[in-house]
């Protein structure tokens, strides 16, 4: 990775502890990058929404994908077979994929603290990341199942259930054919 | 911090929830809807409807998968339901009914779609397509498009990809120049095209996989460009081989294939290049550094190319040896402006052979800006040491092996 001693930018979490980080890493995020194009960098940003356990994992996600994207980008890239076009995957796609995966093993709480930062932070990258691993939580589950895993509160009326699960009878008719079991209590 | 009768979803901002719904497959997505009355209605105004195999095919009572007519008259319903745009839509299957496509399409084109990915065996693009003028980006792959009479382009299109689409060359070339914004252009599998011809004002980088006879660009704005030949065309004229260069030098960055640089070595004994890349700064090249043809059209190439500052070279070797190929004539022109600016070269797959010695000898003392010399997969600790003991121009160039 180029460690040119590039501009470094300081990122406040709302608890107070402040992280020193290469400008071009920060900007991983669209949020901070208009502060810092738009509203003239100042030296710190304080993100009142990221706690410091928060912000300090978004920064090792955008470090690693910072230092990705540089060692894809000096290498040669003329590989036998696909023409390089907006879905094309580099060779070292699978590495960073692995990364990813390991990355989004947290407990749920970090996870969706995650989602919330990423979505504040405005980093796609990390929301569709997590959005997918929220999305393979759920995945599989049935509905009491999802209720029990994220706390959630059923407040929802038999009647309003009979009536979505009329009016949305396809998706629900092969879950009975295979998960007999289950009950919808 | 985190209780355990915390509720940690439903209290994520409605976008969010969307975003994770956007990554089940449509059934779970809509299951959801029961979880509680806060998700009841997250699904219904969901940006992006992404149908996956799963998600409409169904076991027939053979153990067969076949479509599924259920699934079409969901989505039927949830296009009816649905409220607010829907930016983006894909999908890929290997059972469609067009007519319910088609529909789908049609409304798609009233909520504003912006991205399109389709990928449906020789689906008909339908009309509705050609008439979602909030589309920036496409992608479509299997399909036949064909133009209707009074379209007018795609006004805010920037992105296009045709992979292995049929498509007449008279209606490619349409669609091409009737969208005024569109910057990237993927062409793959491409194989019918006796003249490809590419005109637009606002193109910036173009992909071409596939095989053409003749190519013509017109496209003053055009940086980057990347062509891979599946193979090298015979039976054609010199002069056509400089007019597909010729069209390419005000690019930034020229990745090509080796089965285009053998038609353009066709070109007979050494002839310079009477074009110049007033603008080249990277190319990516496939050569077979022991053919005395390629070799020299790859200097050739680098010779008209003044501000070139990075050379990646892929060497593939033929079955035929050649005798030892030189670069000696290169040397004695004082005129050229050879690796004037250049500033790193790498090599790949190189065998540890004369010709590839003295191409590399010609980048060492003829580069002054020179940083390094990549060199990968040579493990030969002879060729390394006369590497070594060549007295390089720039003093601060590397040579670097991995």
């Amino acid at each position: 990775m180029a460690d040119n001693g590039g501009k470094k930018i300081t990122l406040k979490s709302s608890d107070g502890e402040e992280f020193e980080v290469p400008e071009v890493v920060a900007m991983e995020s669209q949020t901070i990058r208009h502060v810092i194009e738009d509203v003239c960098a100042k030296n710190s940003i304080p993100l009142l929404n990221v706690n410091s356990k928060i912000l300090s994992k978004v920064i090792e996600y955008c470090k690693k994908h910072v230092a990705a994207a540089e060692a894809a980008a000096s290498k040669a890239s003329t590989e036998e077979g696909t023409a390089a076009a907006a879905s094309v995957t580099k060779p070292s796609d699978e590495d960073l994929k692995t990364w990813d995966a390991e990355f989004v093993k947290v407990d749920k709480g970090t996870l969706f603290n995650l989602i919330l930062a990423a979505n504040y932070l405005h980093i796609p990258g990390l929301l569709d990341l997590t959005c997918q691993a929220a999305a393979d939580m759920i995945k599989g589950k049935s509905a009491k199942e999802i209720r029990k895993f994220f706390n959630l509160k059923n407040c929802i009326s038999p009647e309003e259930e009979e009536e979505i699960r009329r009016e949305n009878q396809w998706a629900f008719e092969e879950e009975k054919r295979t998960r007999a079991f289950d009950a919808y209590a | 911090m985190e209780a355990k009768t915390f509720d940690l979803i439903s209290d994520l901002p409605g976008l969010v929830k969307e975003q994770i719904l956007v990554h089940l497959p449509i059934k779970e997505a809509i299951r959801t809807r029961i979880l509680s009355s806060k998700w009841r209605h997250t699904w219904v105004s969901i940006p992006e409807l992404m149908i996956r195999n799963e998600d409409c095919l169904t076991c027939s009572k053979n153990e067969e998968l076949i479509l599924s007519t259920k699934f079409i008259q969901f989505m039927d319903w949830v296009f009816q339901v649905h409220s607010g745009s829907i930016l983006k839509f894909s999908m890929c299957s290997d059972h469609f009914s067009s007519r319910a496509v088609d529909r789908w399409i049609l409304t798609l084109s009233r909520k504003q779609i912006q991205q399109i990915f389709i990928g449906l065996d020789r689906y008909k693009m339908p009309s509705g397509f050609f008439m979602s003028h909030t589309l920036t980006h496409v992608y479509l792959e299997k399909c036949t498009v064909k133009l209707p009479a009074k379209f007018n382009g795609f006004k805010m299109l920037r992105e296009l990809g045709l992979k292995y689409c049929i498509i007449s060359e008279e209606h490619f070339e349409k669609l091409v120049s009737s969208s005024p914004f569109l910057e990237n252009l993927s062409l793959e599998l491409f194989n019918d095209f006796n003249m490809l011809r590419i005109c637009s004002r606002s193109l910036r980088k173009f992909d071409f996989w596939g095989e053409f006879k003749y190519i013509h660009l017109d496209t003053p704005r055009l940086a980057k460009v990347c062509i891979r030949k599946f193979i090298p065309t015979y039976d054609m004229r010199y002069s056509s081989l400089v007019n597909d260069l010729e069209c390419l030098k005000d690019v930034e960055m020229l990745d090509i294939n080796k089965h285009f640089v053998m038609d353009l070595a066709k070109g007979g004994s050494i002839n310079k290049l009477p074009i110049k890349f007033e603008k080249l700064k990277e190319i990516k090249i496939e050569i077979n550094v022991e053919d005395q043809k390629e070799f020299d059209l790859s200097l050739d190439l680098f010779r008209s190319a003044p501000l070139l500052e990075h050379v990646w070279i892929k060497a593939y070797s033929s079955k035929t040896i050649a005798s030892v190929v030189s670069a000696n004539s290169f040397s004695a022109d004082s005129r050229n402006y050879l690796f004037e600016c250049l500033q790193t070269v790498s090599i790949f797959n190189l065998s540890a052979s004369e010709s590839a010695l003295s191409l590399i000898q010609l980048v060492l003392v003829s580069a002054p800006a020179l940083k390094k010399v990549v060199l990968s997969k040579i493990n030969s600790s002879v060729f390394f040491n006369k590497l070594s003991q060549i007295e390089k121009l720039s003093k601060e160039a590397q040579i670097i092996l991995c």
